[in-house]
């Protein structure tokens, strides 16, 4: 190929009059994106339930620095979604049908690869899962990727152990009155109770349950706490639903029940603000920082109900530290786990709301991440 | 009213009414928290104040089935069967109903009684996107699963999909 060297005015000149004076590039290559490991921590994934179909639905992963899309996972009827512990695996339960909307069901754990976000194995799990709006602790991890737990729902309860190892169904936990499962070290999982307990599973290393126990955690019928809870350090914060954080310690040997505190000064509360939302609460563990979605002028029927206000506590000190303003109104929030953390919120819209939490500024908005963001997720 | 009907339109099954609500509030202001908005949260007061424009026909059974103010819809969440192709206790063509499902406990303005509503949903064919309606006076956290309408109640049907929800009565609450 020849190249003819010509100055900035001939290449003016050329470009008016015929655009022929650059040498013809080269042929392409087709390719695939392939996003780099390990995985960055501003990395997204939005659990989008799509809920004007809630069959063909999806992970929409974004880089919340750049606000671009990175790509997506195709899920399975409203399938919620979990990270390994690893950075490798992005974990969802799908349930499909034969004839989309009809004919046999198939139930599948599938392990995607956090770089090429294809399915790197998949794992058929009994037909029984919870079809719900995706709830962050339907779909976990054990703290050693050993094992992923799976939330049933028939309507009787119960949680499918799959055993990532081995690749199978390592067996099926009942659980009696008891919803969702809350993951506690390597062989635990806590599952909330409609009596107001925690029930605690222990496996051994084949996934087999071994010992139960139960903890009294709140009163259902005074003072019902949202399921919806935040874990840090072993440690789950859930919020009742008139601002009440109770804490529940499962990283020991046996639970242990925190001294409740409130998020609302009696003014605040006077003054009509409530906490809201869908995943509620947020922490950034580098920060020790909660983040909690309120509203004002609230009402009981009003405890899922989005907003715009992000209030600000300090974890150790139960302080109010400040409010963070959203330009939308924000239905679920998650917190990064660097060092340098963002606060997302999925808005109403299915946008992306994005927060730099060393200053406090709101850094921008992705429209359209998902249709129906329900839950994210980062490493 | 246009507007906030293309926001309930849009909106998602729990999201539904809230969201629309918030939204609305967000882009236009007070006004139609007074005009519009606030009779959605006060279903009562919208049945008393509306013209009832496509009654039920049936005596002592008031309101619009094809609106979210319809007093049997007090605890209701989804789209309705109604605006589907269906009729407040029929399946649209060709979607099953499921038989599991979770209940309400609404009053009727004609009478004054409270009766006992089941809200089935129809299943089998994805989103209806109809008349999202979402107004949860009684829903409960999840664990109280049989009070709650942040499930999908299709669990006892053939297929999983969710079309729509009925309002059915299922006796006077005593």
């Amino acid at each position: 190929m020849s190249s003819i060297r010509i100055g900035p005015a001939a290449v003016l000149a050329g470009a008016l009059v015929a655009g022929s004076a650059y040498a013809d590039l080269p042929h392409d290559e087709i390719g695939q994106a392939k996003l780099p490991f390990p995985p960055e921590p501003h990395r997204a994934y939005i659990v989008d339930m799509e809920f004007d179909t809630m069959v063909a639905t999806r992970v929409s992963v974004v880089d919340a620095d750049s606000l671009r899309m990175l790509g997506m996972i195709s899920t399975g009827g409203a399938a919620p979604a979990t990270l390994s512990h690893d950075g490798r695996t992005v974990f969802t339960a799908d349930l499909f049908y034969s004839r989309y909307t009809r004919g046999t069901r198939t139930d599948v754990l599938t392990a995607w690869d956090t770089s090429t976000l294809e399915p790197a194995w998949e794992v058929e799990i009994p037909p029984k899962r919870a079809s719900t709006i995706v709830q962050r602790y339907g779909l976990t991890v054990s703290d050693d990727d050993r094992f992923v737990y799976v939330f049933n729902l028939t309507p009787a309860t119960s949680v499918t152990v799959v055993d990532v190892q081995a690749r199978k169904v390592a067996g099926e936990v009942a659980l009696p009155g008891c919803i969702l499962n809350y993951p506690a070290g390597k062989r635990r999982f806590a599952s909330m109770c409609g009596d107001g307990s925690l029930l605690l599973v222990t496996l051994d290393d084949a996934g087999q349950e071994v010992a139960r126990d139960k903890v009294k955690l709140f009163d259902p019928d005074h003072k019902p706490l949202i399921e919806r809870g935040i874990a840090n350090a072993g440690t789950y914060h859930f919020v009742t639903l008139d601002g009440v954080v109770q804490g529940v310690d499962l990283g020991g040997d046996k639970p242990r029940v925190l001294e409740p505190w409130s998020l609302l000064t009696d003014a605040e509360r006077k003054a009509g603000w409530a906490p809201g939302g869908w995943q509620l609460l947020a922490i950034a563990p580098k920060l020790g920082r909660l983040y909690v979605l309120m509203h004002p002028e609230h009402q009981p029927h009003m405890w899922e109900d989005p907003s715009t206000q992000v209030w600000i506590y300090d974890l150790a000190t139960h302080q109010k530290l400040g409010t963070l303003e959203s330009p939308n109104p924000i239905w679920t929030l998650h917190a990064t786990g660097d060092d340098k953390p963002l606060l997302l919120g999925g808005n109403i819209e299915g946008g992306l709301e994005v927060f730099d939490l060393t200053t406090g500024k709101h850094l921008g908005t992705k429209p359209k991440a998902a249709k129906t963001a329900v839950q994210i997720l980062s490493h | 009213m246009k507007l906030l009907d293309r926001l309930f339109e849009r909106s998602t099954r729990r999201v539904a009414e809230t969201t629309s609500r918030r939204a609305a509030l967000a882009r236009i202001g007070s006004w139609i928290v007074a005009g519009s908005a606030l009779p959605l949260l006060l279903p009562i007061d919208r049945v008393a104040g509306r013209a009832l424009a496509a009654e039920t026909g049936k005596p002592g059974d008031p309101g619009d089935p094809n609106s979210c103010d319809y007093w049997r819809y007090c605890s209701v969440d989804g789209f309705l069967c109604t605006c589907c192709g269906g009729t407040v206790t029929s399946c649209p063509p060709g979607v099953e109903v499921s038989q599991v499902t979770w209940i309400g406990t609404c009053r009727n303005p004609a009478d004054g009684k409270d009766y006992i509503i089941s809200y089935n949903d129809c299943c089998g064919k994805q989103s209806c996107g109809q008349c999202a309606c979402t107004r949860n006076d009684s829903e409960q956290p999840m664990y109280r699963p049989f009070n709650n309408n942040d499930i999908n109640w299709c669990m006892g049907a053939k297929s999983q999909v969710y079309n729509c929800t009925l309002a059915v009565i299922r006796g006077v609450a005593n």
